[in-house]
């Protein structure tokens, strides 16, 4: 018979200003098979680690309950001191009294009785709770990381600093992401290509790292220590081991195609690289226009490459690694303005984002670092900036600030008047955020030193007269309505989650918002973490980050990541799912609903009429414990081990002891 | 038929296609048939078809091992899918003769409630077809559009009427599980009802065990009972389950548009698990 001891925390007064501890404590030990109660100020404090610990010796105390906090929060704390004490680590439950009672309650009588209620289930449960052993698994000491953005590369540099190996997957056929589509970065000002291609330099020339650009991942199972992913190498119709960058190809292609990397106002060919300082620096040929794919024309590529490069035939290919760690640094994109009629629905081509604008200012860009009007390539004088599109707004676009928009914004006017002094730069605001180290200053800067004209307001309507655009907002300062006839407006539009964020979620099984943003494992103390062990986030993927913000995330995740991979063999969790194959019919109903693919089945031969029949088994690396085949079991061949049906019908019995039975 | 059906029967055991035969022969007093096993050429003169073969055959396929040939009608095919769907029994297997039916009947020669209103009466999936030349499908199928007109009594009243209404059923409940027995779904080689630790379910008859019983395997079913009505036939205290089992398939065909034993490709809804399903509430 278990000797059970409850300990009733007060949490400072957490909970002892709802709850009457000492109560709890003197009722309690009326519950059976408990031979020892108490109440500690703080439970989770050494004194109150050892007091456990000195009462197990003096009453032999066999199963241990502490009721304080939230098992997320402590019961690693408690079972640890449950081990020391001589026990089986899992001879510990933790009954929640302050999330689940002393915070959600006031009335104390009430809050008393539930907490009660609450011990009394975790003593009825933790009597028939198992021994159970942890067992290990090795570690693929590889990590992978999805995206090849500033976050992604700076990540794989300090992976490889650590000594691991590490793979890049990047969608697009060169790694930058959008860095590499900047003029200057604020609020240093620094040339983004300068402080960029270094990396993206250093990620190509390292053993350690190696880069599948051009493709994608698309499958990924197992678990920490042991992912499997299959990765999809897109045929790139060029083979990166013999082209050597030298551009004859796309300087004699004939399709000339609007430039996705320069937001569409410049061209590429149908055989090209985004932009000149590419990794790899080897270009791709674009299925979709190339002639010779589609019509079997032209061919010229092929007949001008000095190298023999150019292969027609190449397929795709899907090849499968195995990864101990994975960082996510997918990145964000753009929100799409043409649902705002009053910034006219994305008709006006003078109308543009902040990308096209960084676009402009780049001096390797499509205007060679002009600022244009898009609509007939005439310099762009008068530039209307509208921050907040698509941020902070519930209704339409999102509910959150995008974080930087104030940020790249100011860095924008102040670029155009350094670009052309004569210009004239108009920010509408709504108020100005630019809460990073040095950031309020460089927004002063801007205003005082440049003579940007700050406008605090709202723009109501873009129209057309004249052949002009006309940015018809108010000024809530001076309290008049204002006209401005611009040349450009640029839109700094929200930063927001990929298109295909929910796919990727779902495919490493890390939960997103409801903005589709990858949601970390705690906003405070786990913020590059997710609840999938093993699987990690770094940069915009995550929420609007700037590029410091960025690379601080990127730092973050691979010493996790590392961390991981420094352990010879990782502990699994013993509370996982056992399937009773005399039980067991076969019906697979489990197979179909364990959302970790943790359920094959296997031949047995039946005990009782020797006969080979068809079971379930279960991995016990890829069980996460979360009890879905146990509900679907229908003759109830499946167990979850720490939570079984004998200890969760013990509670509700307990619960139900006084007031009949109910089968 | 009957030549037509012995005459097939016959081919499947001399191409040595099956080893057994699951099909219908005539009981002693000639109005009722029973099932039979026949393993030899020579047996196919027993087998006979009329209205009088009720039972669903499908019930034994688990059971005989090897190659099997077995007789079913458009409402038992739909279970050899369903156990299909479920691992139960391979599709190599199973020969199936389907037979066209005719609107089967009761003892006093009654037509069955679930032949009223069936759409089946020509099997979905078989290897053999036996037709019939007063096929069912041509002398009524009017009743098809009222599927679920046996609930509607039900329906109509309130939830405490209903439930009421189950209490005085379930109370005449004795557990012999004979419905369990004779479901070719309920295949499980030990039931949850048999499990003592813990005991979800009070074993002796009681009002509370046999309410818990009947309720744990409408939910078992749902989903999966393909409605061949053989529970309701051998229920010996005459349970009305095939009602229970109806507003279960009517639940789940509202819920998720899903008929089962009609398609072997997919799963019942309720042991289902799509990445692509949008559950908005579980992230
Ligand atoms: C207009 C503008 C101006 C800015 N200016 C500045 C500035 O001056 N200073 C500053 O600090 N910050 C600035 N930022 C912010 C900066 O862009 C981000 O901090 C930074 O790009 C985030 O890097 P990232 O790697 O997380 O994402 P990204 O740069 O978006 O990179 C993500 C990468 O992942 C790839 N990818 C996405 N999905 C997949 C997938 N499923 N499989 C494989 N690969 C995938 C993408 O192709 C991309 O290469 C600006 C942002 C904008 C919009
Ligand atoms: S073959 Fe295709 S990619 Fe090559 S030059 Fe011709 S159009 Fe361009
Ligand atoms: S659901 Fe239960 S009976 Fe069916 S295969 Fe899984 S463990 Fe076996
Ligand atoms: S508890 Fe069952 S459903 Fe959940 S992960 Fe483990 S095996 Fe899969
Ligand atoms: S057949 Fe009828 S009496 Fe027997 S267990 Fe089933 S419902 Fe109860
Ligand atoms: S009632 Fe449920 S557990 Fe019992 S045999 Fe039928 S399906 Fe299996």
């Amino acid at each position: 018979m278990a000797r059970i001891g409850v300990f009733v925390c007060h949490c400072g007064t957490n909970i002892s200003a709802t709850v009457d501890v000492k109560k709890v404590a003197e009722i309690a030990k009326g519950f059976p098979g408990v031979k020892f109660t108490t109440d500690y100020r703080y439970m989770c404090s050494e004194p109150g680690q050892d007091l456990i610990q000195k009462m197990v010796k003096e009453h032999n105390l066999t199963r241990i309950v502490v009721a304080a906090c939230s098992p997320s929060l402590h019961e690693k704390t408690f079972r640890t001191c449950t081990q020391n004490a001589g026990l089986n680590p899992y001879f510990f439950e933790m009954a929640n009294i302050r999330e689940q009672c002393s915070w959600v309650h006031d009335d104390r009588e009430e809050a008393t009785l539930k907490a009660i209620d609450i011990v009394k289930l975790a003593a009825a449960k933790v009597g028939k709770n198992n021994p159970l052993q942890t067992t290990f698994i090795p570690v693929e000491k590889r990590v992978l990381i999805i995206g090849g953005g500033i976050s992604g590369i700076q990540a794989a540099i300090d992976v490889a600093f650590n000594g691991f190996e590490t793979v890049i997957v990047e969608r697009e056929p060169s790694i930058g992401g959008r860095m590499a589509m900047f003029d200057k970065t604020f609020p240093t000002l620094d040339c983004a290509a300068c402080i960029l291609t270094p990396k993206m330099v250093e990620v190509n020339q390292s053993d350690l790292i190696k880069l599948y650009t051009y493709s994608e991942v698309e499958e990924v199972s197992g678990y920490v220590g042991n992912f499997k992913v299959k990765i999809r190498r897109k045929a790139r119709l060029v083979d990166e081991n013999k082209c050597n960058g030298c551009g004859t190809c796309w300087q004699r292609c004939p399709v000339r195609l609007p430039s996705e990397f320069d937001m569409n106002l410049g061209k590429r060919k149908a055989i090209y690289v985004p932009f000149p300082q590419a990794v790899p620096n080897v270009p791709v040929i674009d299925q979709e226009h190339c002639l010779y794919i589609n019509k079997k024309k032209c061919g010229i590529c092929k007949k001008v490459c000095p190298f023999e490069a150019i292969d027609y035939e190449q397929k795709d290919e899907v090849i499968e690694e195995k990864f101990g760690a994975i960082i996510v640094a997918t990145g964000f994109t753009m929100f799409d303005h043409s649902i705002y009629g009053e910034y006219g629905y994305g008709k006006y081509k003078n109308v543009t984002t902040g990308l096209h604008f960084e676009r402009m200012l780049n001096s390797s860009g499509p205007t060679g670092g002009k600022i244009v009007r898009p609509s007939d390539g005439k310099e762009a004088k008068k530039v209307v900036f509208i921050q907040c599109v698509g941020s902070r707004d519930e209704a339409r676009g999102m509910p959150y600030c995008s974080r930087l928009c104030c940020m790249y914004t100011a860095k924008q006017a102040l670029l155009l008047k350094e670009h052309n002094p004569e210009a004239e730069a108009y920010v509408f605001y709504i108020d100005i955020r630019a809460a990073g180290k040095n950031y309020e200053e460089f927004v002063e800067r801007v205003q005082d030193e440049y003579g940007a004209t700050y406008l605090r307001g709202r723009v109501s309507k873009i129209f057309q007269r004249n052949g002009r655009l006309m940015v018809r907002g108010c000024d809530t300062l001076s309290g008049t309505q204002i006209e401005i006839d611009a040349d450009l407006v640029v839109l700094a539009t929200a930063l927001i989650a990929r298109p295909d964020a929910i796919k990727l979620a779902q495919m490493l099984h890390i939960p997103y918002d409801q903005n589709r943003l990858f949601t970390e494992a705690h906003p405070k103390l786990a913020p590059v973490e997710t609840v999938t062990t093993g699987v990690f986030l770094t940069g915009a993927c995550q929420s609007p980050k700037d590029i410091p913000d960025t690379v601080a995330t990127a730092s973050a995740a691979s010493v996790k990541a590392c961390g991981l991979l420094s352990h010879e063999k990782l502990p699994i969790d013993p509370q996982i799912a056992r399937v009773d194959v005399e039980i067991c019919s076969g019906c697979l109903a489990c197979q179909e609903v364990c959302p970790f693919g943790a359920i094959e089945k296997e031949e047995i031969v039946d005990r009782v009429t020797q006969q080979k029949r068809w079971v379930a088994k279960i991995a016990p690396s890829l069980c996460n414990g979360c009890g879905a085949c146990n509900t679907a079991c229908r003759p109830g061949a499946i167990d979850l081990d720490g939570f079984t049906e004998e200890q969760i019908f013990g509670q509700i019995e307990s619960l139900t002891a006084d007031k009949g039975d109910e089968r | 038929m009957v030549e037509q059906l012995r005459q097939k029967a016959k081919e499947l055991l001399k191409n040595k296609e099956v080893e057994v035969i699951i099909g219908y022969q005539k009981s002693n007093n000639n109005s009722f048939t029973t099932p039979c096993f026949i393993e030899s050429e020579d047996g196919v003169d027993r087998l006979t078809w009329d209205e009088h073969c009720v039972y669903n055959l499908s019930l034994y396929l688990k059971e005989v091992k090897g190659k099997v040939g077995v007789v079913a009608k458009g409402c038992d095919v739909k279970s050899i899918v369903a156990l299909m769907q479920e691992n139960q029994i391979e599709r190599d297997r199973v020969k199936i003769i389907g037979l066209e039916c005719q609107m089967q009947v009761d003892e006093k020669g009654q037509v069955l409630e679930k032949c009223r209103t069936c759409q089946v009466h020509i099997p979905g999936m078989y290897d053999e077809l036996v037709r019939s030349k007063t096929s069912a499908s041509k002398i009524e199928s009017k009743e098809s559009d009222k599927e679920y007109s046996v609930l509607e009594e039900l329906e109509a009243k309130s939830t405490s009427e209903r439930w009421q209404f189950w209490q005085r059923q379930f109370e005449k409940c004795i557990r012999c599980y004979a419905c369990r027995q004779v479901c070719p779904l309920c295949y499980c080689s030990e039931c949850i009802t048999e499990k003592s630790v813990p005991q979800w379910i009070f074993p002796s008859p009681s009002l509370k065990g046999n309410t818990t019983w009947n309720i744990v395997r409408a939910f078992h079913l749902a989903g999966r009972c393909i409605d061949c009505g053989e529970c309701e036939r051998v229920c010996p205290v005459n349970i009305p389950l095939r009602r229970l089992n109806k507003k279960m398939e009517k639940e789940i065909q509202t819920m998720f548009n899903y008929v089962p034993g009609l398609d072997s490709k997919k799963k019942p809804p309720l042991v289902d698990f799509r990445v692509d399903d949008p559950q908005e509430f579980i992230r």
